[in-house]
């Protein structure tokens, strides 16, 4: 019998695509009004659109607030407040 | 003609038990509250040998039925074969637990391997889970005395698993002290003994077929002892050689020899799941990648494969297993179109958190058609030479393919992932 080769299959291989990427966001009420790129603050002209997805309770739970945000540049961003954590993050969604 | 009879009744329950409560000693970080589907309490919260009626059921069947309960689910009405429902409508209590065949293989294979230490001739009952004969013919002075090969046969069984041995002149006599055991013990008879013994037992421990067992029932031959006693000329004209086979048994004589287990050479690769999942193309690239490896194992080189065992063990403890008897030896790619075909709708009752691959039935690659050089497509072998040389350079390969993990998931960085890319 010829045992397993003992090899890790490199789980780390399994590489997921778009994971969030922490940001800087200046926030009022609850509400980013800012956000930091690079060494610039971009204000954040109008929030387009907001939803919360809560998952995985039996794992690691997720419990996430999304923003689709119109800077003041022209640009949309997606960012997200982990309501666990309490921190902010960019995310294409 | 000393057999020993090693038996672990309900062994699927046993296994399934362990198994779950081995899942929950792993998730105890996890605070949510195991249910089962049922609705029914727990089972890991429950010793085998406690008073709770226990029954085994089959994730995988779509009828659910019972497959096994234990005494205590047996005392109250609860039969393998019966509807789930009729069962715990028997026993409003009863904990259901799913059976666990990964973890019964693993563990049946520990014991047997560690009996054929003991035994050169190890059979394991393929009727009976947790069951096996040990053929002990001449090893009685290596091991002083036939008491002296029992404990070595109770060493082979894991700490807190309280086994059924019993020693007879056959193993059919063997079985029956052995399963009629209500208490773990171990029985040394004679064939004196092993005879009075039988006498007593009932027909149902013939192994024969149920309908032939039904017709001595009903003909009054309820005991190996009143069947002992008909004539054999007649079983033999009314039922044929099963007849003849039953009367033979009932008195002691049984020609079948414990046949020795072949081990054959099996090749086994692995992988984890980081993130636990359901999704058939990552499950079908990992099984690429894993095939891929196997084959270029030397044991497997200008090797074909004719059998193929695919274990997965399922987030939350339970697992699932497949095997797959292939038409035509194979080699890698042969085996993964078959894979692609077998497992198209492949659906696991939770996410997959392990998956292994066991090749056997090797053997030498009778006839391979080669391509003509011209014809033969040069990307692979062109992507193959980059991706080594890369691997050579980096110690690993930063090509990577995008693979879908859960298109359909919230959470977008579980949709896609990338995957080493192995031509």
């Amino acid at each position: 019998m010829v045992a397993h080769s003992g090899t890790p299959a490199r789980p780390a291989g399994l590489r997921s695509l778009n994971q969030p990427r922490p940001i800087a966001i200046v926030e009022r009420n609850g509400r980013p009004v800012s956000i930091a790129i690079g060494q610039r603050t971009q204000p954040i002209v109008q929030v387009q659109d907001t939803w919360i997805i809560v998952d995985e309770w039996w794992r690691t739970p997720i419990d996430r607030q999304y923003f689709q945000v119109l800077l003041e540049n022209g640009h949309l961003m997606t960012i997200f407040l982990d309501r666990i954590a309490q921190t902010w993050w960019a995310q294409e969604y | 003609m000393p057999v020993a009879c090693l038996s672990i009744p309900h062994f699927s329950i046993r296994v399934a038990l362990a198994a779950a409560a081995e899942a929950k000693a792993k998730a105890a970080a996890a605070s949510a509250t195991t249910t089962n589907d049922s609705g029914h309490a727990s089972p890991d919260h429950f010793h085998y040998d406690g008073r709770t009626p226990i029954i085994l059921r089959d994730p995988e069947r779509t009828d659910t039925v019972v497959i096994d309960a234990n005494a205590e689910a047996a005392r109250h009405g609860i039969r393998p074969g019966q509807h789930l429902r009729e069962a715990t409508a028997l026993s409003p209590l009863a904990v259901i637990v799913a059976r666990d065949p990964v973890a019964e293989t693993q563990r049946a294979d520990s014991i047997l391997k560690h009996l054929l230490a003991i035994s050169p001739l190890v059979e394991a009952d393929e009727h009976d889970p947790g069951c096996w004969y040990i053929d002990l013919i001449g090893l009685e002075r290596y091991y002083g005395s036939l008491e002296g090969a029992a404990r070595a046969i109770h060493r082979c069984v894991p700490a807190g698993v309280n086994p059924r041995i019993a020693i007879a002149p056959t193993r059919f006599a063997a079985r029956v002290v052995a399963g009629r055991a209500e208490t773990p013990e171990t029985r040394i008879l004679d064939e004196a003994q092993a005879q009075a013994f039988l006498a007593t037992a009932s027909v149902t421990w013939l192994p024969l077929d149920p309908g032939l067992i039904r017709q001595f029932q009903k003909l009054g031959l309820s005991t190996l002892g009143t069947l002992a006693q008909f004539d054999d000329r007649k079983l033999f004209a009314r039922f044929g050689k099963p007849g003849r086979t039953a009367w033979e048994l009932a008195n002691g004589i049984d020609r079948r020899p414990v046949m020795a287990t072949r081990l054959p050479l099996t090749i086994t690769e692995a992988a984890s799941f980081t993130n636990p999942t359901s999704s058939l193309p990552v499950v079908m690239a990992w099984l690429h990648h894993l095939v891929t490896r196997a084959f270029r194992r030397p044991d497997l080189r200008d090797r074909f494969v004719g059998k193929v065992i695919l274990h997965a063990m399922l987030e939350r403890g339970g697992s699932w297993t497949r095997t797959l008897v292939l038409k035509t030896p194979s080699g890698a790619e042969q085996l993964m179109q078959s894979l692609r075909l077998r497992l198209q709708s492949l659906e696991v009752s939770a996410p997959i958190e392990r998956i292994a691959i066991i090749l056997t039935d090797i053997m030498p690659e009778a006839a391979r058609q080669q391509v003509l050089p011209a014809l033969r497509q040069r990307t692979d072998g062109h992507l193959q030479g980059v991706v080594t040389q890369l691997a050579q350079r980096y110690g690993i390969s930063p090509l990577y393919r995008i693979v879908e993990v859960e298109p359909w998931s919230r959470i977008p960085e579980r949709r896609h992932a990338l995957l080493v890319f192995d031509p």
